[in-house]
């Protein structure tokens, strides 16, 4: 069986599991849950915030990374730039906030590739760094109150029922699909990831891929952030929140494997909308946090299993097939 | 070139490694009115729950000015991690290092109520007196004096100042702060109390918002989409209340659904006066340091102390939001 007839299945299946999350949450609560205001709240509102964070880990996960300190990223990122946001200038805010994602990313890049620390290990301590900055600038003063043509980002919509927020979204996403998925340089992250000895005695320029992951996350947390900033209103030390967690939730759950090299942002988005669902319903069935934080564990752990599973029997199914040829020959 | 590039970097991971060992070590100083001469004034520990909170600072403000006037060395200290587990541990590791360091007296505003008590133990057996800060210590032998408001009394005013302006009955959410707060459970605790004398309103949703207002703001809209007709939200601090009062916003819904927060954060008041929260209420947290301090320097110097100084709070609505901070 052909790797790309796998990937397939496995997309597909996961598509299943995001189906009867939302078809048991609509049995439970056919009312709330599956009116249209609520659907399109969660997909196109409250979801794009984790989704876009989850492309960045997904990138870093593909390329056998990992980058634990994007959310820390996006707090420093906004709260640096808050303050010409608020006053209107929102060249020079765009201008701070994705120098400042770009810098961390690229000093996350280059302590992975150059200097061969681990991407556990470089992300974890540059989040202290990015979060432990953040604190200092902010200082207890939170930036309050944007104005209403910054807020449109968000609030507004340029085409009619989709909100600006979801319209960007779905532009990176298309960007980042087209990018990993037809080009050379996706395919050398691909192969980075599979095996990473291979790529760079095939000279690929491995170093250079890598921290050109590094930095597109860099650039998704602070376009994050921004977002945050004018849906929040505010510039929030605590936007932080289970972000990291449900970003890389959000990968594991839509499939994209550990071990790299496998699965496409369009996993990221099945797993992002898993997640979303569930805190969905279960605010709206009023089941209490602790489970809810139980519950996405279980979620997390199943699909971890079921990715060991499919392989499993794909792999003896392939056996199988490989067998019959072999007598036939 | 590379030369320069492999110096920065190694600065760089220098200062990573250095935050590194302050999340491991639970501390962060937080340059408190400490200097020169230790062994001239007496030493008095400020431990509270993060340096990040306006309130906190508040808290610590009034804590260093107090020593400033009165002569005596105060430090604040506070965990890094403010998630409610390992904040626990990182005070008590902070408080294992003012036994050794031996600090003349700890002022302390616990994470955790119980999971505490062991390391007051250990302070208590050091002979190092406790003033109780804010947030009640489970057992009372633990402390010489309970500084602070009644969170429960702060909840009955602020539930019962919300159930007036709703004209005493319609639905409610009871927004939570994180899970298992002790600041959290008793501000419920005084709603709860507030809701027995009005039962015309009922409580429809009490969900978590882990005091956040990213949170709030999701968990809001989830519950509006279920309850869409609710009168009031009763949030267990600002910062939810804000971010209810954008999911209500978003909604379009401003001025339909009243919103009440507690702490009176600057930006809750300008929240308050533009209309998009109706009540919150003032705990005085520069007032809350400053006493502390006066009881801890009571206690070293050997007065009596009472077992309980209250500051009082004050609910914050519309018609005094400009003059709520003048005594």
């Amino acid at each position: 069986m052909s790797l790309k007839a796998k990937n397939r299945i496995d997309l597909l299946s996961r598509f299943l599991i995001l189906l009867v999350v939302i078809i048991g949450l609509a049995i439970m609560q056919p009312g709330a849950f599956l009116s249209v205001s609520n659907l399109s709240q969660v997909v196109f509102q409250q979801t794009p915030f984790t989704l876009l964070m989850a492309f960045g880990m997904s990138l870093a996960i593909i390329s056998k990374g990992i980058d634990i300190s994007m959310a820390s990223n996006m707090v420093l990122s906004s709260y640096l730039s808050a303050s010409y946001f608020q006053a209107g200038n929102y060249l020079t805010g765009v201008a701070v906030s994705l120098g400042v994602g770009v810098l961390f990313g690229l000093l996350n890049g280059i302590l992975i590739s150059k200097i061969k620390i681990e991407p556990f290990v470089a992300t974890f301590s540059v989040d202290f760094v990015a979060l432990g900055l953040a604190y200092v600038v902010c200082d207890g003063k939170y930036v309050y109150g944007f104005p209403d043509g910054f807020r449109a980002l968000t609030n507004g919509a340029l085409i009619p029922g989709l909100p600006n927020i979801a319209l960007v979204t779905i532009l990176v996403f298309a960007l980042l699909y087209l990018l990993t998925k037809h080009t050379v340089y996706g395919r050398s992250l691909y192969s980075l990831g599979h095996n990473r000895t291979a790529a760079r005695l095939s000279g690929m320029r491995s170093d250079e891929i890598v921290i050109s992951v590094y930095v597109i996350n860099g650039l998704l947390a602070s376009l994050t952030g921004i977002l945050y900033l004018a849906r929040l209103n505010a510039a929030d030390p605590t936007i932080k929140g289970s972000l990291t967690i449900d970003s890389l939730a959000s990968a594991l759950i839509g499939g994209i494997a550990f071990g790299g090299g496998k699965g496409s942002v369009l996993n990221t988005v099945i797993g992002a909308l898993v997640i979303m669902f569930i805190r969905n319903g279960m605010n709206i069935m009023g089941v209490s946090t602790n489970w809810q934080q139980a519950v996405v564990g279980f979620v997390i752990l199943f699909s971890v299993f079921y990715e060991y599973a499919l392989n499993h029997i794909m792999v003896r199914f392939a056996d199988k097939r490989g067998g019959k040829s072999a007598q036939a020959a | 070139m590379k030369k320069i590039l492999s110096l920065i970097l190694a600065a760089l991971m220098c200062a990573a490694l250095l935050t590194g060992c302050g999340g491991d070590g639970g501390s962060k100083d937080s340059g408190g009115a400490k200097d020169s001469g230790g062994d001239a004034g007496k030493e008095i520990l400020v431990i509270v729950k993060n340096s990040t909170a306006p309130f906190w600072i508040s808290v610590m403000d009034g804590a260093k000015a107090a020593g400033q006037e009165l002569g005596y060395n105060v430090t604040c200290k506070t965990p890094v991690d403010t998630a409610e587990g390992s904040g626990n541990e990182q005070q008590s590791i902070l408080c294992e290092e003012a036994i050794v360091s031996g600090v003349n007296c700890l002022v302390i505003a616990p994470v955790d109520s119980e999971a505490i008590i062991p390391v007051t133990k250990k302070v208590n057996e050091a002979g190092i007196p406790i003033v109780n800060l804010n947030t009640k210590i489970s057992d009372d032998t633990q402390y010489k004096t309970f500084v602070g408001l009644e969170n429960v009394n702060q909840g009955y005013d602020t539930a019962k100042a919300l159930f007036e302006a709703m004209g005493g009955s319609g639905k409610i959410f009871i927004i939570e702060g994180s899970t298992g707060a002790q600041t959290s459970i008793d501000r419920v605790t005084g709603c709860e109390k507030a809701l027995a004398e009005y039962p015309d309103i009922e409580v429809v949703a009490q969900q978590s918002a882990n005091y956040s207002r990213a949170d709030a703001l999701n968990v809001v809209q989830n519950l509006l989409q279920s309850q869409p007709d609710v009168d009031a939200i009763f949030c267990c601090n600002d910062e939810m209340a804000l971010g209810s009062a954008e999911a209500v916003d978003a909604a379009g819904k401003t001025g339909q659904i009243m919103i009440s927060g507690q702490d009176a954060n600057d930006d809750a008041v300008a929240a308050l006066k533009e209309g998009k929260i109706t009540i919150t209420s003032y705990g005085n947290p520069y007032m809350q340091g400053y006493t502390a301090i006066q009881a801890a320097i009571d206690v070293l110097e050997g007065k009596s102390v009472e077992s309980f100084y209250e500051v009082a709070t004050k609910v914050v609505d519309s018609s005094n939001a400009d003059t709520f901070k003048d005594n």
